[in-house]
């Protein structure tokens, strides 16, 4: 007799497909700022301790699905529309495999952060235009990497 | 009132924790990995920080996504057991090697959640093309976002 059945691995593959879904967002993000050298919002950082803004709205974006499907699955079962719970579970699952990818990229993401700030996330500080006044080599530590 | 949850509420909060935390210490390998190659440059451009194929992700990278499905695979090896290995064993021990495979399988599905989107991800973000080096204050190249200016 199979112990894993037929069903569990259907959920392990639309929970993949949630997690993929996240992984492509944040593929498409950095890819996007990577191609641009783009530095404002999303690109950016509320704090030099929390993560970039396009890797938040990734893990943001993989909350309302899992949510979402909890509550149309309640609903449903309170309403006993079988179809209806099937969608939202499975809706669920999707947002759960979204979730476990989003909010450990964040994990990971932070850990380098608060370890590694300098390597992670180098300040984009630009030196301004040197002028008869200033010169940008006093006063300023550049460290290249 | 505190909301009380049912046991299959709490058997599917057990199984999503179990597989969260299998994500996060896959993460967590990735964080070690990227640690070593920051703090150790002699090890730069050597195993497992080369990389396949120049298009493909470091080998670290990889092994992080293997670890996860070795460890699946031991625990739906051990749950399904298809040599017999365990028809000897005491039923009670047998049972609960049953459940801790279970665990580790679920938990290595969790790895694989992780590790497969981060994958892909490196691989495209990879593959992208960096604009080409501007003069300063026309275009911000990777090779200034690689220096770092402090304010003394």
């Amino acid at each position: 007799m199979n112990m894993v059945t037929q069903k569990e691995t259907e959920e392990f593959f639309i929970r993949l497909a949630g997690a993929l879904t996240g992984g492509l967002e944040d593929a498409g993000l950095e890819g996007y700022q990577k191609s641009t050298g783009m530095r404002t919002f999303p690109f950016n950082q509320l704090n030099p301790k929390i993560p970039f803004c396009d890797d938040l709205i990734v893990g943001g974006l993989a909350i309302p699905p899992w949510v979402i499907g909890y509550l149309m699955e309640e609903d449903a079962r309170k309403k006993g529309d079988m179809k209806a719970m099937e969608f939202g579970k499975n809706l669920e699952m999707f947002g759960e495999g979204d979730v476990i990818y989003a909010l450990n990229m964040l994990i990971h993401h932070e850990l380098c952060l608060l370890m590694e700030p300098q390597i992670f996330a180098p300040a984009i500080k630009v030196v301004s235009v040197p002028t008869d006044m200033s010169r940008a080599d006093v006063g300023h530590k550049v460290t290249k990497f | 009132m505190a909301y009380k949850l049912s046991a299959e509420e709490e058997k599917e909060a057990k199984e999503f924790a179990t597989r969260f935390f299998g994500g996060t210490a896959s993460a967590l390998e990735q964080f070690i990995a990227e640690w070593w190659w920051v703090n150790h440059p002699e090890a730069r451009n050597q195993f497992p920080f080369t990389r396949p194929e120049q298009h493909l992700p470091f080998w670290s990278n990889i092994i992080i996504g293997g670890i996860s499905v070795a460890e699946a695979l031991l625990g739906l090896g051990i749950e399904e057991d298809p040599m017999k290995l365990l028809e000897r064993v005491d039923y009670k021990v047998k049972e609960q090697m049953k459940e801790f495979a279970k665990g580790l399988r679920k938990f290595g599905e969790g790895g694989i959640l992780y590790s497969a989107p981060m994958l892909t991800k490196t691989t495209i973000v990879h593959n992208v093309p960096t604009p080409v080096a501007a003069p300063i204050g026309q275009v911000r190249t990777e090779q200034l976002l690689a220096g770092r200016v402090i304010k003394l």
